[in-house]
């Protein structure tokens, strides 16, 4: 588990530091453009269209991440609930959920991409983007997400196997 | 099946998950994936799902959410919230409640970088409270001001909340950033009122104390240091979107250049702020945009199932008077403050409510206005609150959970006054934009 | 009262098929909220009881994107839609805004048949068009005297009319629709290429000052049903849907006569100046319309353009 452990930190980082490039890049994409627009009176009609595909490919990107650091929202009501049985319970559920949830996107991420070429969709604007490559990014983030998942499973079924063990 | 027995399938379903914790995206996603297939159709349902999901996140107009982070993180990163503060702290003399004042002059400025509120009220409170048990300040007096001073993250631009609400409900976002000052200030003055007075009938709530005051100069120098230049962005970005030079996006990424470009001259400049600030970025907006990813599907799915519809002609059949049925929605939007967080307010009232709204003829600018002030009401409001949480992160180990909790309350019925006063004054709200139709 | 009857409807239909119907523009949008409406009555009355029909909306309900597909896939059995947005899986359609015929010479020179072969081959029923005549219009807050006036101004872009655009040496600009009316107002950009219907009705008039009276351009709108919900149609049924949606052409285009004259009035009267070109001016123009989309139809449809030309000169 743990070299697994480790090649998935690496994937998550490495994706995680394309995201932030990515932010820079548009961040300075956009500057120039308005820049270009005002000085030059040019502007180039294809930023809004990447910039676009950016924020989807930023979610994607650090999606696993996120989940790796515990840092998408939750509810947390259920904390004050003194009961550790529904402790125990939720811990396993919620990775379950998300395996379920992100296997099924993984999925039909990938039909939807296989579609996507196969009819050779593309944007319906001037710069005609083959959709693939925008929808791709969907499947592989959620894989990566689905293992993740995995690994919180792993731990929590692990965890308290340990600490019932301890308890007796 | 009718619809009505969808929307409480999907609604208890939704509950149900985010109640046992499930990340809220992924509730979401989970019940889209089940009424997708049912109510999309099966396989084709659940293709309709992944282009849901990238086409709500390619979309232009959530852009400048990322950007405007990004501005605030670099600043943050760059060590300048502390300083400005500190800055704030030099200007005000011996005023009643000085530091509960203190935390409200900060929070407006720290709003002026922050798009969310939790950042504010950790950092005001990480900053202040420490301090504030030092000069013996009630629990009351100290924590209550500096969460009520996280609720004006989201109503001075920039605001990730605001922008995303413009953008759902089909307003326009430069508008709507311009349409929150009035509502942001009169809040922050409010606040300012209530603490003076406070002070005055109780002194024992916030002892005056002696402060060493520090010479003009050194204020001058300050203010111009790590309040001025700062400022000045924030007029730029602000002002670009007033006159029209720029969108909220370009704006934003100029604001963000400028922030850079700031911190490079002040020489703070270096490759962990820039990998911090871009991280920190990375995590904040993925966290936004990953429900918004998840949830847009939500939206149409009702919609197509016909529940949207149904409700709206009920609500325009039952009741005549406009006004109860902002009331009501209001409510509900505040009881659930009391338990849900921010976003999956938005996400889950957004779709049902703007076409009431729209139905019902209210100007979209104020409707959404009052909105966002209901929904920051719920990160103050016990039992569940992100700015109750960041509280808890930040105060000494001996504060209860039941103290922030009172410390609260006055707040909330003071943004419950303002969302009454806004109802009464609409062009508290419309005033600034329609400056801008010159 | 429409509350009662959508219920109702919904809860207990048990005679006849239900068709669900999704339009590329919400329900209360000038262009769909009065023809709609019109084409189902005359639906439900030509098949007397056999389909009912139900309008599920627009984007709002199913991506915008998507809704080709979602009537391809049967998802809704019925989509009013526009070629813009399912073109680049069918460019032969994108012919539909370059049409010079009239919907009813379009069923009798062939045009018709054509575009009824190539849908069925997407899984599609053509039943003919739901949109026009709404030609495209340039506003401007520029006093435009001549094409050349037009060079070096920034105007909201629209892949549609983009070649045109590009030929005219507009610099086009991305606005979301929620901030034309603000980006007008600021001189972010000096126009907008719109219809008749719409601007008037989003406030945008206010800040326009010109239109200019060079109308360019079919309207592309579609009505398609997915082919095994018309299959399973008796023929008789599909026949009299078949006459009905012919008829629906005719009320369609008087519907928006009409529309487009008053139309004409209310933004005269919102301060909107009429401007016409020169004529030598307005035959250069057509000619960048024409040859905007032929070279679009040619780079797309190479192998269908032969057969277009041929078509469209047919009489
Ligand atoms: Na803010
Ligand atoms: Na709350």
């Amino acid at each position: 588990m743990s070299s697994i452990g480790k090649a998935l930190n690496i994937v998550e980082n490495i994706m995680a530091a394309l995201g932030c490039i990515l932010l820079l890049f548009i961040t300075i994409l956009v500057c120039v453009e308005v820049t270009s627009r005002y000085i030059f009176g040019y502007s180039f009609i294809w930023v809004n269209e990447v910039t676009e595909y950016s924020l989807l490919y930023i979610t994607c990107l650090g999606g696993a991440w996120l989940l790796r650091q515990n840092g998408h929202i939750t509810i947390d009501i259920v904390d004050f609930v003194p009961s550790e049985l529904l402790h125990r319970i939720i811990r396993v559920f919620v990775p379950i959920t998300g395996i379920i949830v992100s296997g099924i996107i993984t999925w039909y991420g990938i039909l939807t991409a296989i579609d996507l070429y196969e009819r050779n969709v593309t944007s319906v604007t001037a710069l005609a983007t083959p959709q693939v490559y925008v929808y791709i990014a969907i499947p592989i983030s959620f894989f990566i997400i689905m293992l993740e998942f995995i690994r919180i499973l792993y731990g929590a079924i692990f965890l308290s196997i340990n600490k019932g063990g301890g308890m007796h | 099946m009718i619809w009505w027995q969808v929307l409480a399938l999907i609604l208890v379903g939704l509950f149900f998950l985010m109640l046992f914790r499930v990340p809220i995206a992924f509730a979401f996603l989970l019940v889209n994936i089940v009424a997708a297939y049912f109510i999309w159709g099966e396989k084709e349902g659940l293709d309709l799902l992944i282009s849901s999901m990238g086409g709500a996140l390619t979309n232009f107009s959530l852009l400048p959410i990322p950007l405007f982070i990004l501005m605030g993180e670099i600043m943050f990163q760059s060590g300048i919230a502390p300083k400005m503060i500190n800055t704030v702290d030099k200007w005000f003399g011996n005023v009643p409640g000085r530091l509960s004042m203190l935390a409200v002059g900060s929070g407006a400025l720290l709003s002026t970088l922050t798009a969310s509120n939790m950042a504010s009220t950790a950092m005001l409170g990480s900053t202040l409270i420490p301090e504030m048990e030092n000069k013996n300040y009630s629990k009351t007096m100290a924590i209550g001001p500096i969460l009520g001073s996280g609720a004006l993250a989201a109503m001075i631009p920039p605001s990730a909340l605001g922008i995303l609400l413009a953008s759902m409900g089909q307003v326009s976002v430069g508008q709507f950033l311009i349409a929150i000052i009035l509502p942001g200030l009169l809040m922050a003055v409010i606040y300012m009122i209530y603490i003076i007075i406070r002070a005055v009938t109780s002194p024992h709530l916030a002892p005056a104390y002696e402060q060493s005051s520090a010479s003009i100069e050194e204020k001058a120098t300050d203010t111009l240091k790590y309040i001025a230049p700062l400022g000045l962005i924030f007029l730029l970005v602000l002002g670009f979107i007033f006159l029209g030079i720029a969108t909220p996006t370009e704006a934003a990424a100029l604001g963000a250049l400028g922030s850079i470009i700031l911190s490079a001259c002040n020489k703070q400049l270096n490759l962990d702020v820039i990998v911090k600030s871009l991280s920190g970025t990375l995590k904040i907006t993925v966290m936004i945009l990953l429900i918004i990813s998840g949830s847009t599907a939500f939206s149409q799915i009702l919609s197509f199932s016909g529940a949207t519809r149904n409700l709206v002609s009920i609500v325009q059949n039952v009741s005549t008077v406009p006004i109860i049925v902002l009331i009501l929605m209001l409510l509900l939007v505040i009881i659930l403050g009391t338990f849900l967080e921010s976003l999956s307010i938005m996400m889950l009232i957004v779709p049902i409510f703007f076409p009431i709204a729209s139905a019902l003829d209210f100007n979209l600018l104020w409707f959404s206005v009052l909105l966002l002030l209901a929904i920051e009401v719920g990160t103050i409001s016990p039992p569940f609150g992100t700015g109750l949480f960041a509280m808890k992160g930040v105060v000494s180990r001996n504060t209860t959970m039941m103290t922030i909790y009172s410390s609260a309350i006055p707040f909330i019925f003071l943004l419950i006054g303002l969302i009454v006063l806004i109802i009464c004054v609409p062009s508290i709200v419309t005033w600034l934009p329609s400056m801008m139709e010159t | 009262e429409e509350t009662s009857d959508a219920t109702d409807t919904n809860s207990n239909n048990n005679e006849g098929e239900t068709f669900k119907i999704v339009s590329f523009l919400a329900a209360d949008h000038a262009f769909t909220e009065g023809i709609v409406p019109i084409w189902i009555d005359k639906m439900e009355e030509a098949t007397d009881g056999a389909v009912t029909f139900e309008w599920i909306g627009g984007p709002e309900s199913v991506p915008l994107e998507e809704q080709f597909d979602a009537v391809v896939n049967g998802t809704a059995e019925v989509g009013f839609n526009v070629s813009s947005y399912y073109g680049h899986l069918m460019p032969e359609t994108h012919s539909l805004n370059l049409s010079p015929h009239t919907p009813e010479e379009e069923r009798e020179n062939g045009y018709f048949d054509y575009l009824q072969e190539r849908f069925n081959e997407q899984n599609l029923e053509y039943a003919g068009r739901w949109l026009g005549p709404s030609p495209y219009y340039f506003w401007t807050n520029e006093k435009i005297e001549s094409l050349d006036d037009l060079k070096g101004l920034r105007m909201r872009s629209n892949p549609t009319y983009d070649g045109i655009l590009q030929r005219l040496e507009v610099n086009p600009v991305t606005v979301s629709p929620a901030d034309v009316y603000t980006s007008l107002e600021r001189n972010m950009v000096d126009g907008f290429g719109f219809p008749l219907l719409g601007p008037h009705d989003s406030g945008w008039t206010e800040v326009t000052e010109y239109i200019v009276d060079e109308p360019f351009l079919n309207q592309n709108g579609t009505i398609l049903f997915n082919k095994q919900a018309f299959d399973s149609l008796s023929p008789d049924i599909q026949e009299k849907i078949k006459e009905a949606n012919a008829e629906f052409e005719h009320d369609m285009i008087e519907h928006f006569n009409e529309k487009n004259e008053k139309e004409w009035e209310a933004i005269q009267e919102a301060g909107v100046e009429k401007i016409t070109l020169s004529d030598e001016d307005s035959e250069k123009f057509q000619g960048f319309v024409e040859s905007a989309f032929w070279e679009k139809l040619e780079n797309e449809a190479p192998e269908e353009v032969g057969t277009l030309r041929e078509l469209f000169e047919n009489e």
